[in-house]
């Protein structure tokens, strides 16, 4: 290591031999001979990281540019930060970061994590100027993170059994059955689900319901999904992922031995899932609406994985975390998520199922989506999923005068930052939602894994769906049946 | 825009090396001959990136990129050639004497490093980058015509055969991020050949002034280390979201 060092140490006093000194000439030469208007030189050169950058990156960066999350660097510090100096001016000017998809034409939503015009200007003019440490007297308070890798603080854990996932193969939905972590009636507040294994974690979500006896505990259940040996369905029905009449498997946790039998699922969830984790969204909280979800005491939760082979045999250890408050809060959360089995909209499943995406095709529109409104409500987000064929998304509302608005457009979307954008939109009863996927299949999607194949719905990254989640707000003491009818 | 300076990179280094897991290791050709390297491994599962030096270094030049790519969650290996830094030893001990004997070996050399890396506990052996300078581009750009696993490289200072450069032509979905600098004439006009080759969109070169050869360009190009771990991230994805089905 001591080689090393002075091996770089010998590197930087060349440098600054080098480059340095006759870089301070030639820009010595360049400020004397240069007409640089005075004001936006002082303006620039005044520019520093702890006064300017560090708020920026405080409110906007540091959530995944620190130890132990997604951001490949840590923007906590002056030292961690300086070195990527060029390439953070390159992605916030090309608008790369931070990950942002929603058209600014249309809706307002109050997660926008994209950077004003300002705050670009701050990082371009602190990078174009030495990128200066400055003043750490100047510095805001450090933020107070979370620990263990948590995004929110959570009150109540839970760890899910240890997940085997194999090298190879094709890992169908799985669904398994705990006892809800809470004693009593609770309100959760924030939920985040902490994957073991990110590269392995295609999806998990969960919903709690009334507990039946015949929901086993810790039991694994999926449906035999007939496949050829390049994982296309022999007969692409639109139904993959929900429960029908055809072979279960099952596995007990922390066994190996599967069995087989005919019949129907015994764990499933009949109502829509509380919440999934994502690639790209981490955590829900619905603090910031003064909302929560009421599980009464004695629920179950419903765990949907979807874990998906890469070539590394890994074992994933998945928490769940929750915040709870003994306040009820004013509002309650209603999910909306895509239809599964039987107990969804038939019409939806029958739109999935007719999704037949061509081979090398770019602009593919998938079946439109029909949400009508059966009560006020109030809409608080949008987390529009496809897999990796995805390319835009469209959600328009049609009000009962016959006035159309676009609340959100994804011109790019993107499957590995499946964002939460959160709005408050008052929607009137008998208004429409109509949500719009289309899909790219050719050469130029550089996530497309082989654009030769035609593609159908399907659960596997490799098939595709378009599923417009939303979800509302509703007085704490609503009814919340009935707000929705689909098509 | 002015040049950035350096001063924090030293300290960058000491911080990543605190995350990281490094160890000497020793690849085993298929003659037998024990090519030296350094391995990085990553916390939890991700890709592999092998790093293949230049002809007039070895692999230490790659130390500080090698941390970088770890701590941003990548299984590295550095390996010296033969006649290089730790593989410098018996029959191979002069490169200069036995450059041709060593260049004919190489390929084997490159199979034996991408078997080792891709048969770490945590290396997803299907999506693989390379990193490779000067006598290391040929090496790779043929890697990829033998390895469908390595999704993407970064070339520096280098050139390749009508072959490989077919090949790179006939590979939409190998996105190549090439960097050379201009006075170094006959590398950079091979760099631009090859990424000009490129069918894929992302694929871009990067052409520097007074910046030196390879790796070695480093030292006077700062933001060049970044910004080979910042393509990285866009292109071969750490959590493995872009992958195709494992099944295939």
């Amino acid at each position: 290591m001591s080689s090393d060092v002075r091996r770089i140490i010998r590197a930087m006093l060349s440098r600054i031999a080098v480059v340095v000194v006759p870089m301070v000439l030639i820009v010595m030469v360049v400020l004397a001979a240069a007409p640089v208007p005075a004001a936006s030189q002082d303006t620039a050169s005044a520019v520093t990281f702890h006064k300017d950058v560090l708020p920026v990156l405080q409110k906007n960066c540091q959530s995944c540019h620190r130890p132990g999350q997604i951001g490949p660097f840590s923007m906590l510090t002056y030292k961690d930060t300086r070195p990527w100096a060029k390439a953070m001016k390159a992605a916030v000017v090309a608008r790369i970061m931070p990950p942002w998809f929603a058209d600014p034409r249309y809706g307002h939503f109050n997660n926008d994590r994209s950077l004003s015009q300002a705050e670009i200007d701050t990082i371009v003019n602190w990078v174009n100027n030495g990128a200066p440490e400055g003043d750490p007297a100047a510095a805001p308070p450090p933020i107070e993170w979370p620990a263990g890798g948590w995004q929110i603080k959570p009150d109540v854990t839970m760890d899910l059994p240890p997940y085997p996932v194999p090298a190879r193969g094709i890992v169908e939905w799985e669904r398994i059955a705990f006892p809800a972590p809470f004693k009593e009636d609770t309100w959760v507040t924030s939920v985040e689900i902490m994957p073991g294994v990110p590269a392995v974690v295609h999806h998990m979500c969960f919903g709690f319901q009334k507990h039946k006896a015949t929901t086993p505990y810790g039991e694994y259940q999926w449906m035999e999904v007939p496949r050829r040996e390049d994982g296309t369905m022999t007969k692409p029905d639109g139904t993959t992922t929900g429960p029908r009449d055809g072979i279960v498997l099952t596995r007990v946790a922390g066994q190996t031995a599967v069995t087989r039998r005919v019949g129907r699922p015994t764990v499933y969830h009949e109502g829509t899932n509380e919440f999934c984790y994502l690639p790209g969204l981490p955590f829900e909280d619905y603090r910031p609406v003064h909302a929560g979800m009421m599980v009464p005491a004695g629920s179950d939760m419903i765990v949907s994985l979807h874990y998906t082979a890469t070539g590394l045999a890994v074992v994933d250890k998945s928490r769940i975390g929750f915040t709870v408050t003994k306040t009820p809060p004013a509002k309650k959360f209603l999910p909306q998520d895509g239809p599964e089995g039987d107990n969804a909209p038939v019409e939806r499943q029958q739109a999935n199922a007719s999704l037949k995406i061509p081979p090398y095709a770019d602009n593919v529109p998938g079946p439109l989506a029909e949400i009508g409104f059966l009560k006020d409500v109030e809409l608080v987000w949008f987390r529009p999923h496809a897999h990796v064929r995805g390319k835009t998304v469209r959600y328009t509302l049609s009000y009962p005068d016959g006035k159309e608005e676009t609340l959100l457009y994804l011109p790019h979307y993107n499957f590995n930052w499946q964002l939460t954008y959160r709005t408050s939109v008052k929607i009137p009863k008998g208004s429409k939602m109509r949500v719009q996927f289309t899909y790219d299949n050719s050469t130029s999607n550089k996530y497309n894994p082989d654009p030769s194949k035609w593609v159908y719905f399907g659960g596997q990254s490799w098939e595709e769906m378009g599923t417009p989640n939303m979800g509302f707000l509703v007085d704490r003491d609503a009814d919340d049946k009935g707000f929705l009818a689909e098509k | 825009m002015k040049r950035l300076r350096l001063v924090p990179i030293v300290m960058l280094l000491f911080t990543a090396a605190a995350h990281a897991e490094q160890r000497q290791v020793s690849v085993t050709a298929s003659d037998g001959f024990a090519l030296q390297g350094n391995y990085y491994s990553a916390d939890k599962g991700g890709p592999g990136i092998l790093l293949l030096h230049q002809c007039n270094a070895d692999r230490r030049i790659y130390d500080q990129l090698a941390t970088m790519l770890n701590v941003a969650g990548y299984n590295v290996l550095t390996i010296d050639w033969r006649g290089f830094g730790g593989s410098k030893t018996g029959e191979y001990a002069d490169f200069g004497a036995q450059r041709q004997k060593i260049l004919d070996r190489m390929p084997g050399d490159v199979d034996a490093a991408l078997k080792f890396l891709g048969s770490q506990p945590t290396v997803i052996s299907r999506a693989l980058g390379v990193v490779a300078g000067s006598c290391g581009v040929n090496q790779a750009v043929q890697a990829s015509r033998r390895h469908p696993e390595i999704r993407t490289m970064v070339l520096l200072s280098g050139s390749t055969d009508a072959a490989s450069e077919a090949h790179i032509g006939n590979s939409p979905t190998l996105p190549i991020f090439g960097a050379a600098s201009e006075e170094d004439t006959d590398a950079a006009a091979a760099i631009k050949k090859i990424v000009g080759l490129s069918k894929h969109p992302d694929s871009r070169v990067e052409m520097f002034k007074d910046a030196g050869h390879a790796a070695s360009m480093f030292a006077k190009q700062p933001d060049l280390e970044p910004d080979i771990v910042i393509w990285f991230r866009a292109n071969l994805p750490v959590a493995g979201y872009g992958l195709p089905p494992a099944i295939r």
